[in-house]
């Protein structure tokens, strides 16, 4: 190995120490105690890297950062940006709101859980008590519903899995995970229940909405992509219908 | 992904991304928002990467990429490649100008490097990417991070340099007074 090989491989070599066990450096390494004029480039490339680097570690990231990576909200200050969660959920609202309000002829009946084994244990459920999770991403899902600007009818900006393991609240409904996150909108506090399409096949077809009012509380049922939601609140059903 | 996974790698990670977003960006609101974005898509679709030891890398790449992605400008990457190699070596001088220089001072002078170069080197600076890391995170070949190190290092002293060249043009009033006197 020349000595413009070795200092070509060199220069990848981190100031930390970290590559000292990496193949294509040792040798490189190994050159550099054989020749003086080739330690001496390296101890100063060194030198001027570890000083570089040194400065660079005194740039502190802005103190709100964390928190608002870990709330979801936006850190700019301006209020012109939105959270980046937020963007996320508006570009998919965008594609399911147009299935969701294509159904806007939407069924009410006298009965309107009647055969929908969701619908009826998502308001019982939302009737019982203590309510409320926690975990990072149920925080930062609840953040992105709340969002006024934001249609519900889009993904919860979470994948489903990965909810399921946050520490969300889920219940079960005859061996079925369902994902309840609660959140505040619109002055009221609104319950979404989030289930597998395919594990409750009869209850609603894809793009179907159905709402109605029972035992006091209202209820919007739709589906986006490979989920189905329910939203359950006290507020009136316009109120609900408007979020989606 | 647990909570406390998740804060955890937040805790882990999150300054580095953002002194790299802020190389990159070069103000803080758009690095904080490029690092916020990154940890976004890791929690919709970070769980899918299997591999723990991967996911430094993937955090940077992706960041970078959302960078990209905002600024829709990448065709230049290529082209600059084309240029000679630099040849000369640090000095004894480079070292001791950088430590007598702030952080930011030395932030400005790197993000005054050209964008080709100053990615793989605030990468290599932030040591948490070894040359191999970089070069799968920018998706280049390893000779192409060697050669744009070098290049990069190169604008760097030669920026450092221009600081501490402006820097010695301010002279304390008093001092000019009594050299005319």
């Amino acid at each position: 190995m020349t000595n413009e090989q070795a200092k070509f491989i060199l220069s990848g070599y981190r100031p930390n120490g970290q590559d000292t066990s990496d193949p294509s450096v040792v040798e490189g390494l190994k050159q550099a105690k054989l020749d003086p004029q080739l330690a001496d480039w390296f101890a100063k490339e060194q030198a001027h890297a570890a000083s570089i680097a040194a400065k660079l570690r005194e740039i502190a990231p802005p103190p709100e950062l964390r928190s608002a990576i870990l709330a979801g909200s936006s850190v700019s200050g301006d209020g012109a940006a939105r959270s980046p969660w937020a963007r996320i959920v508006g570009y998919a609202a965008a594609a399911c709101l147009l299935v969701a309000l294509g159904f806007l002829g939407y069924r009410a009946s006298m009965d309107p859980t009647q055969g929908n084994r969701l619908a009826s244990f998502a308001i019982r459920d939302a009737h019982a008590s203590p309510h409320g999770a926690s975990g990072t991403l149920t925080n930062i899902v609840r953040t992105a519903l709340a969002d006024e600007a934001l249609a519900l009818s889009a993904d919860v900006p979470i994948d489903y899995e990965a909810l399921l393991d946050s520490g969300c609240r889920t219940v079960d409904l005859d061996g079925h995970d369902v994902i309840e996150v609660c959140f505040r909108r619109s002055g009221a506090r609104v319950h979404l229940y989030a289930a597998r399409m395919d594990e409750f096949p009869a209850e609603l077809i894809q793009g179907d909405v159905k709402s109605g009012r029972i035992n006091g509380m209202n209820f919007v049922n739709y589906t986006c992509g490979e989920l189905q939601y329910i939203l359950v609140s006290e507020a009136p059903l316009e109120t609900l219908l408007g979020m989606l | 992904m647990s909570s406390h996974a998740f804060t955890q790698l937040v805790d882990t990670h999150y300054a580095s991304l953002y002194r790299f977003a802020l190389s990159l960006a070069r103000n803080t609101p758009d690095a904080s928002d490029l690092v916020q974005q990154t940890f976004f898509i890791w929690a919709t679709k970070g769980h899918a990467l299997r591999d723990a030891a991967k996911v430094k890398a993937w955090l940077f790449t992706t960041l970078y990429r959302e960078f990209l992605r905002g600024r829709r400008r990448s065709a230049r990457a290529t082209s600059l490649d084309d240029l000679p190699a630099v040849k000369n070596d640090v000095t004894a001088e480079d070292v001791d100008r950088v430590a007598k220089l702030d952080a930011a001072t030395v932030l400005v002078a790197l993000q005054s490097v050209d964008e080709i170069f100053r990615v793989p080197l605030t990468l290599f600076y932030l040591e948490d990417l070894s040359y191999q890391q970089i070069a799968t995170s920018l998706d280049i070949p390893i000779g192409t991070v060697m050669s744009r190190l070098s290049r990069g290092k190169a604008q760097l002293r030669a920026a450092l340099a221009s600081q501490d060249l402006e820097g010695s043009k301010i002279v304390p009033f008093s001092e000019r007074r009594s050299a005319q006197a």
